[in-house]
């Protein structure tokens, strides 16, 4: 239960931060990011559950036509299961590799789908868009690690950084 | 790794996907999510908007005095135009009721401030912070200041439609998206047209006006206006200006049947915090 509640706020807090930022005019991929450190700690089937509603929220704060984004955060798993099993949970500055992945996995397909939307942005700014977005993942993701493992550490819950011991769980 | 469990997973997420790209199933989970996370979002509205009066009451007293006695007098001269503008209204109904004209819509301004875009659409959708509840109606126009460049004096000018609302807010999908078609009027050759779908070019943007008449000559720079011919728009609002296109063409003419032309909008579409809805009176 304090798993789930903890899940909730800061998957809640994500999205906000997410969309706030987003209608500032960047994407900060902030939700895609912790559901990576989530599917890391809890499965990959966790992270695809998580993906698909967190991402169906953010496509339905902005209106979108297209669910793009439950697509996009489910395909978050498919990192976390490569990330368990050929990757690091204890070095976080290596965390940056991932975190530029997941942000990609978040905002390509968004580009693409919304092409139209896109396009009127004008070539540097797409391009602004894209790299803001992947550096954003990739200093973000660590930093989150770090955090969210400090709060978890605290409330005795399952950590990061120990995600690879009981691998066949999470797999 | 994919057995039997993991594939029927990823088929029931496949089938929720699916579910959830019809558009009444996706207007019923809009409606819920936006009403569920609308009192936070309106939090950081309610700071910016209690930093802005505590930013008012820093200044001196002399000042503020001087700002009410400002805002007294405008206050004034606006009720007397309104008044004016009542008389009129009643003048203009009677007149139609006598000529057999049916009655024409008249029409109300909501403020609404601007609390979400989407940065993967930055310029073809926004969201207001105002619903159904305080009024708002699925096909208002959506309207915004803007500083005449000619005269530098303030104006408004259309920046797009409600495309869909809930409780408490409204998607708006401007000029520049496909789906606002708007009925417009071009001033000077007075041929009706429908503008809808835009593309960039430089710095500017431009808007596309298909279905014109093509027997008709088309000057760059004359104004494009609301034609007011759907009820839930009035007539005679600015949307932009006619503009030639890359080969300095004005129109071309498409199918043999009806031209097309390219107007360059009046909005600003990369800043906009207020915007005022245009809803039918009832």
């Amino acid at each position: 239960m304090i798993a789930a509640s903890y899940i909730f706020i800061v998957l809640f807090i994500s999205i906000m931060f997410e969309v706030m930022v987003g209608s500032a005019g960047v994407i900060f991929p902030l939700t895609s990011i912790s559901l990576f450190y989530f599917g890391m700690v809890y499965g990959w089937r966790t992270g695809l559950f998580l993906g698909f509603f967190s991402g169906l929220v953010i496509d339905m704060l902005y209106g979108r036509d297209v669910p793009i984004s439950a697509l996009s955060h489910m395909a978050v798993s498919g990192v976390v299961i490569f990330w368990l099993l050929k990757g690091e949970t204890k070095d976080f500055l290596l965390h940056v590799f991932p975190g530029i992945i997941v942000s990609a996995l978040a905002v390509i397909p968004l580009m693409v789908v919304q092409l139209n939307g896109i396009i009127l942005y004008g070539g540097w700014n797409i391009l602004f868009l894209l790299l803001f977005s992947l550096v954003a993942g990739g200093i973000t993701l660590p930093l989150l690690v770090f955090f969210l493992d400090l709060i978890s550490e605290l409330l005795g819950m399952e950590l990061y950084r120990k995600a690879r011991e009981n691998i066949e769980e999470r797999i | 790794m994919m057995n039997r469990q993991n594939i029927l997973l990823v088929a029931v997420f496949a089938v929720l996907f699916i579910i959830f790209s019809f558009s009444f199933v996706r207007g019923i989970a809009r409606k819920t999510v936006t009403d569920f996370y609308h009192p936070f979002f309106s939090v950081t509205e309610k700071i910016s908007d209690a930093a802005t009066f505590e930013g008012l009451a820093m200044e001196s007293r002399h000042e503020l005095a001087a700002k009410v006695q400002n805002l007294k007098e405008q206050n004034s001269i606006l009720t007397a135009k309104v008044s004016i503008l009542d008389d009129m209204k009643k003048e203009n109904l009677k007149l139609r009721e006598l000529v057999g004209l049916g009655k024409i819509p008249f029409f109300t301004c909501i403020t609404a401030e601007v609390i979400k875009r989407d940065p993967a659409a930055w310029y073809e959708k926004l969201v207001i912070n105002k619903g159904t509840e305080d009024g708002i109606r699925e096909g208002s126009v959506v309207i915004a200041r803007f500083t005449r460049s000619e005269e530098g004096t303030p104006s408004f000018a259309v920046v797009g439609r409600v495309k869909s609302v809930t409780k408490h807010e409204a998607f708006i999908a401007t000029i520049l998206s496909d789906e606002c078609s708007l009925s417009v009027l071009v001033s000077g050759s007075k041929a009706h047209g429908i503008a809808g779908s835009g593309r960039k070019t430089g710095k500017n943007f431009i808007v596309k006006i298909k279905y014109l008449p093509r027997d008709v000559v088309y000057t760059p720079g004359e104004f494009v206006y609301t034609s007011g011919l759907s009820g839930l728009t009035p007539s005679s609002l600015l949307i932009g200006r006619l503009v030639e296109d890359k080969e300095s063409q004005t129109v071309k003419i498409r199918e043999n049947l009806y031209a097309e032309a390219w107007m360059e909008p009046s909005a600003n579409l990369d800043y906009l915090h207020f915007v005022l809805v245009m809803v039918p009176e009832k």
